[in-house]
């Protein structure tokens, strides 16, 4: 009887330590389908989860955005300026639908592929490989520093919304020029955006500060 | 019977833990109003021991804040209640005919307490998030963090490897099969604020040289402070973590910076090894599910002139892993959808766009064991009364029938 008893309580006690035996690594492999969360086609950006709206963290970003010096540029009369915003360098309303939403991060912020495909994966299209990109892409110097202007439209281009953008790497920073909205809007205003690109000048000496 | 025999058997032994369960109850409850459910728990119910200490918050905290109460945690009163009414099965009750009633309600109380230890090592909590027209295939634990490795070069599927936080805890080097390099932990942040170090020039650089936080971008390299973890409800903490990667030819592949705060508002930070490509991030620990919900209509109601929301739901169908639907389900307060061994709450939405819905995912295996139990009790219970019952009329009948 006490070694039922005695064995039948340590089960119980392996049961409860086998919680506390620890974590491993692990690895699996996802399908692309799935791996991130698809959103319905949307106007703008999607919000970050709500999760992450803790407002503690946005000065952080804040912080880092306006730490990189500005720039200047000239915008058509039709662009209509609208309220900034602590995360964004410039933001235009080219129509009701569509936006023009200038930003900057420092560092290289992962590389102009990763940044491209980023985008793409917002309007639902799939990732390209860099000869892909360097295929699909223009390259033309932005304020003297080279630049990536990219123009993709969904799959279905009569409901969803596309996006035109320039990528602009300086040594310290890279800013992005991105246009969302219906893409017959964005064909439109591709030469108006191609002349406000060439009036961008960046007040950065170029080289980073020691 | 020795004295050891007897205390453990003891229905004196019963009662004290019973009072102090009903203590460790009262001052838990106390306490949830400052740190909040989580804590609370853990502190309280997942413990072997608990010092309650009068709150700062309360009148005369001055004087009567020394005031510390020891008391057994829920670990130690559940184990020990186990013991003692297993001890006293096997010493000191005997299987009768008579006594079966009172054995069910014990076996019964038995598999309620185990029910309670499995749900805790078992039981997992997580939430999923979905916005109108769109669709999940995982779950992500916002208490939780993991350290991801992702090779998206196929173009089918990304290969993952995933570090647990409590891995990156005891910091040290992790070396994994299918890793082309080993990580070394050398900072470890459970919470942290993140900032520029432009702004403070005299603090030293950080010795991250790739990535969103490499010192070679000063000004603008990022810097990272440690903070004291928060468990209330509301907060999310910021873990951050500095590595080191090496080949597995010993080229040094740089130190980089890693936090649940650079997430997909940010460009993803990629290390190149030798013709792959790897994606590093700390993320939320993420579960994927062999299936994904859609969500066709999230919906609430508010009171009548105010903002104060109610009734929510949330219309979705289940997608099996080719993406097609096999069965729509609504899910609302006290009504989870259970499918696949988890079970799907609606508990909160997105306040801002109103369109995506927050579901709470559990999942515990051990979930049908408080009911057996419960049903056990109620059937030992009622075989107790009916055979009192039954020998009370027969006494009865006894004593009326003439002498």
């Amino acid at each position: 009887m006490l070694r039922f008893s005695i064995s039948g309580l340590s089960l119980l006690l392996l049961i409860a330590c086998s919680g506390c035996g620890g974590e491993q690594v692990e690895s699996y492999r996802v399908s692309k389908d799935i791996a991130e969360r698809q959103q319905a086609p949307q106007p703008t950006t999607p919000p970050p989860p709500a999760s992450m709206r803790d407002s503690s963290m946005n000065p952080q970003l804040e912080n880092q955005t306006a730490g990189i010096p500005d720039a200047t540029w000239q915008a058509p009369g039709h662009w209509v300026e609208a309220p900034g915003s602590a995360m964004r360098k410039g933001t235009f309303q080219l129509d009701a639908d569509t936006e023009l939403a200038i930003t900057a991060f420092p560092g290289d912020v992962g590389g102009l592929l990763a940044n491209v495909n980023r985008w793409r994966n917002q309007i639902g299209l799939g990732a390209v490989s860099a000869e892909e990109l360097a295929a699909d892409s223009q390259s033309h110097p932005v304020g003297g520093f080279p630049g990536t202007i990219v123009f993709m439209a969904p799959d279905n281009p009569t409901t969803g919304n596309g996006i035109m953008g320039a990528i602009v790497s300086l040594p310290s920073a890279t800013w992005f020029f991105k246009v969302t909205g219906p893409v017959s809007t964005l064909e439109a205003e591709r030469n108006t955006f191609d002349a406000f690109l060439h009036t961008v000048s960046f007040q950065d000496s170029g080289y980073p500060t020691p | 019977m020795n004295i050891f025999l007897k205390i453990i058997t003891s229905l004196r032994l019963t009662v004290i833990l019973l009072s102090l369960g009903m203590m460790l109850v009262f001052f838990g409850t106390l306490d949830q109003v400052n740190t909040g459910i989580w804590v609370t728990q853990k502190r309280y119910f997942e413990s072997l021991f608990v010092f309650w200490s009068y709150p700062a918050e309360w009148a005369a905290s001055d004087t009567l804040g020394f005031i510390r109460i020891p008391m057994p945690g829920g670990y130690l009163l559940g184990i020990a209640l186990i013991i003692n009414l297993v001890a006293a099965h096997v010493y000191r009750f005997k299987l009768t005919w008579k006594k079966s009633g009172i054995f069910l309600v014990h076996i019964g109380l038995i598999l309620l307490l185990v029910s309670e230890l499995l749900t805790d090592v078992l039981s997992r909590e997580s939430q999923m998030s979905i916005t109108e027209g769109g669709k999940t295939y995982y779950s992500e634990a916002f208490r939780d963090n993991e350290l991801v490795f992702i090779n998206r070069g196929n173009p089918d599927y990304d290969d993952v490897v995933s570090i647990p936080q409590s891995i990156l805890s005891k910091k040290g080097t992790i070396e994994y099969e299918s890793l082309p390099f080993s990580v070394r932990i050398d900072q470890f942040y459970p919470n942290s604020v993140i900032s520029r170090r432009g702004n403070q020039p005299t603090m030293p650089p950080t010795p991250v040289t790739h990535g969103l936080g490499a010192h070679k971008n000063r000004p603008t390299d990022l810097m990272v402070n440690e903070q004291p973890v928060r468990y209330d409800d509301q907060s999310v903490n910021t873990v951050s973590a500095i590595i080191t990667l090496t080949g597995t030819d010993g080229t040094n592949l740089g130190t980089w910076l890693v936090s649940n705060l650079l997430d997909d508002r940010f460009p993803r930070q990629t290390l190149q090894v030798g013709e792959e490509n790897w994606d590093l991030a700390i993320r939320f620990r993420r579960y994927y599910h062999d299936f994904g919900l859609a969500l066709h209509d999230f919906r609430f109601d508010r009171y009548p002139g105010t903002e104060i929301p109610k009734n929510f739901s949330s219309e979705v169908s289940i997608l099996d892993d080719t993406g097609s639907t096999n069965q729509r389900a609504l899910i609302y307060m006290n009504h989870p959808l259970r499918y696949g061994g988890l079970t799907f709450f609606q508990a909160s939405y997105d306040p801002e766009t109103e369109e995506t819905t927050i579901l709470q995912v559990v999942r515990n295996p051990g979930w049908l064991l408080p009911y057996i139990s419960v049903l056990l009790m109620g059937a030992g219970m009622t075989v107790q009364f009916s055979m009192h019952l039954g020998r009370f009329a027969s006494r009865r009948k006894r004593e009326e029938a003439p002498a």
